[in-house]
C-alpha cells in the first residue's frame, strides 16, 4: 500500500501539498505516482519566480522512457525549486514527501484549497 | 494490467481498451520537423476524436533525434552531426538520440480515458491516465513482437531484471545501448527501442526499428573525451534477422493484421486504413503549422 501521509493534502493528479502557516506550499508527487511511474531519470522544473493558476502544467518528469506533466495544485509564485533534483532524480523515487520534493510556491490565496482532497479521499481516489 | 513476458492474447487487451476504434497509416518519407509535428498532431487528434493510429513512416534524410530531455549539447558534436550530413530534430518523447538511416519507425497515438478500471472511486482522470498509459506501452510491445513474429523475426520481451535494463538519466549514452524493461530484444540485443510522452487525455508513443545497426556512427557523433557506455549490449538489425528486409507497408500490414485480431477479440471493427494518396489529407488535417515550426525550432532542438 502505497504511503498517504495524513498531514498532507493531494489532488486527483497526485501531486501532494505540504502548507506552512506562512502561505507556502511544499509541492511534489506521492508515493504512489512515483511508483506508477517507476525509476525517474529526469524531472523538469519552472524558474523561480514563475506564477501558475491551479491546475496549470509546471513542469515534466520523466521516468525511463514516459514523460508525464506535472499540474499545479495551487495558484501562486514559485519560491523555490528543488534544485538537488537535477542530479539526483531518484529522490523522487526514494523519498517523495522528503528530499524529493520539487517546488514551493507562495499561495496566491492560502485559503483556497477547493482542488485539494484529504488524505482518506486520496486513499480511495487510487483504490486503496 | 498485463506483465512483461505475458505472451497471451490478452496481453494486447489494453489496445482495445483505450478505444475500439483504430486507423492505420503509412506516410511516404518526411523530414524530422515534420514527422515529430505530425506524430503530434496525431495524439491531439486521438484526444479530440478518440481514434487511435498506428502509424508507419521514415525518414527523408537521416536524422539524428534526441530525447525530451535529453543533454544533447553536452553528449553529441554539433559539428560532426552536420560533416556526415545528418539533420538533427528532439522529440516530444523521451530516452536518448536515435539514427533515423536504414530504419522503420512506428508510432502509436491513443485517447486515454478517464475510467480506471482498478479504482473504487470509479473515475479517477490521473490514475487512469498514468495507469493506462503505461499498460499501453506494455501492449504495443506485444502488438510489435507479434506483428514481427508474422515476418519471421523471433524477438522477445525485455525483462527488468538483466544489467541492460538499468535505468539511466537521458543524458549517457544512445538509445540502443540499453533495453529498457519491455521492449523488443532478439538474443538479449536491443531490436526496437520505444518512448512515450503523455499528456492531459491522450499519449503518443513512437519507436525506432532498425534495419541496419548505427553503433559506430552514433559513437562517433559523441563529443570528444565522452566515456563508452560501461555495459553496452549490441544493437539488433532487420537486415541480420531475415532474409529479404520488408518495406513499412509490409511492416504495417504485419502488424496491422494482429491489430484487427485484437479488435476482433474485443468485437470492434478493424482498423481503418488510410489509403496511399489519402495520406496527404490527414497529415495536412493534422497537422498545424505551430507545431511544424515548434520542431524546425533550434532553440526546441538544442534547448540543452
Amino acid at each position: 500500500m502505497p504511503n498517504i501521509p495524513q498531514d498532507l493534502s493531494y489532488t486527483t493528479d497526485h501531486e501532494y501539498v505540504r502548507l506552512s502557516p506562512d502561505g507556502i506550499a511544499q509541492i511534489g508527487i506521492t508515493d504512489f505516482a512515483q511508483g506508477e511511474l517507476g525509476d525517474i531519470v529526469y524531472v523538469e522544473l519552472p524558474r523561480v519566480g514563475t506564477k501558475f493558476a491551479a491546475r496549470d502544467v509546471f513542469g515534466t518528469v520523466e521516468a525511463v522512457k514516459a514523460v508525464s506533466e506535472l499540474f499545479c495544485p495551487i495558484a501562486g509564485e514559485v519560491t523555490a525549486i528543488n534544485e538537488r533534483l537535477d542530479k539526483e532524480p531518484a529522490l523522487v523515487n526514494s523519498d517523495p514527501y522528503g528530499a524529493g520534493w520539487m517546488l514551493k510556491v507562495r499561495a496566491a490565496d492560502p485559503a483556497a484549497r477547493d482542488s485539494l482532497i484529504s488524505p482518506a479521499e486520496y486513499a480511495k481516489h487510487i483504490g486503496g | 494490467m498485463a506483465l512483461a513476458g505475458d505472451r497471451h492474447a490478452s496481453s494486447l487487451a489494453p489496445l482495445t481498451q483505450v478505444t475500439p476504434r483504430w486507423a492505420v497509416l503509412v506516410t511516404p518519407p518526411l523530414s524530422g520537423a515534420d514527422n515529430m509535428a505530425l506524430d503530434h498532431a496525431l495524439m491531439l487528434r486521438a484526444a479530440r476524436t478518440g481514434e487511435a493510429t498506428l502509424r508507419i513512416y521514415t525518414w527523408r534524410t537521416p536524422t539524428l533525434s534526441f530525447g525530451r530531455h535529453e543533454a544533447a549539447i553536452a553528449m553529441y558534436d554539433r559539428a560532426a552531426i552536420e560533416a556526415e550530413g545528418l539533420a538533427v530534430v528532439r522529440r516530444p518523447t523521451g530516452g536518448r538520440a536515435v539514427l533515423h538511416d536504414d530504419e522503420i519507425t512506428y508510432s502509436v497515438t491513443a485517447p486515454l480515458s478517464a475510467e480506471h478500471p482498478g479504482s473504487s472511486s470509479g473515475g479517477a482522470p490521473g490514475v487512469a491516465r498514468r495507469a493506462h498509459a503505461r499498460a499501453l506501452y506494455t501492449a504495443i510491445n506485444h502488438l510489435l513482437l507479434q506483428g514481427l513474429a508474422r515476418l519471421g523475426v523471433a524477438a522477445e520481451i525485455a525483462s527488468g531484471d538483466s544489467a541492460a535494463t538499468r535505468p539511466r538519466s537521458p543524458g549517457t549514452g544512445p538509445c540502443f545501448d540499453a533495453a529498457s524493461e519491455g521492449e523488443l530484444v532478439v538474443g538479449g540485443r536491443k531490436l526496437i527501442g520505444s518512448a512515450q510522452w503523455r499528456e492531459d487525455g491522450a499519449v503518443l508513443q513512437h519507436g525506432s526499428m532498425l534495419i541496419s545497426s548505427h553503433r559506430a556512427r552514433l559513437a562517433a557523433l559523441s563529443a570528444r573525451g565522452l566515456p563508452v557506455p560501461a555495459i553496452p549490449i549490441p544493437t539488433a538489425a532487420l537486415r541480420e534477422l531475415l532474409p529479404r528486409v520488408p518495406s513499412p507497408g509490409e511492416v504495417a500490414a504485419a502488424i496491422g493484421a494482429v491489430l484487427d485480431d485484437a479488435l476482433a477479440t474485443a468485437g470492434a471493427p478493424a482498423a481503418r486504413v488510410i489509403p496511399p494518396g489519402d495520406e496527404t489529407d490527414a497529415m495536412t488535417a493534422a497537422m498545424s503549422a505551430a507545431l511544424r515550426d515548434r520542431y524546425e525550432d533550434e532553440a526546441w532542438t538544442w534547448r540543452r
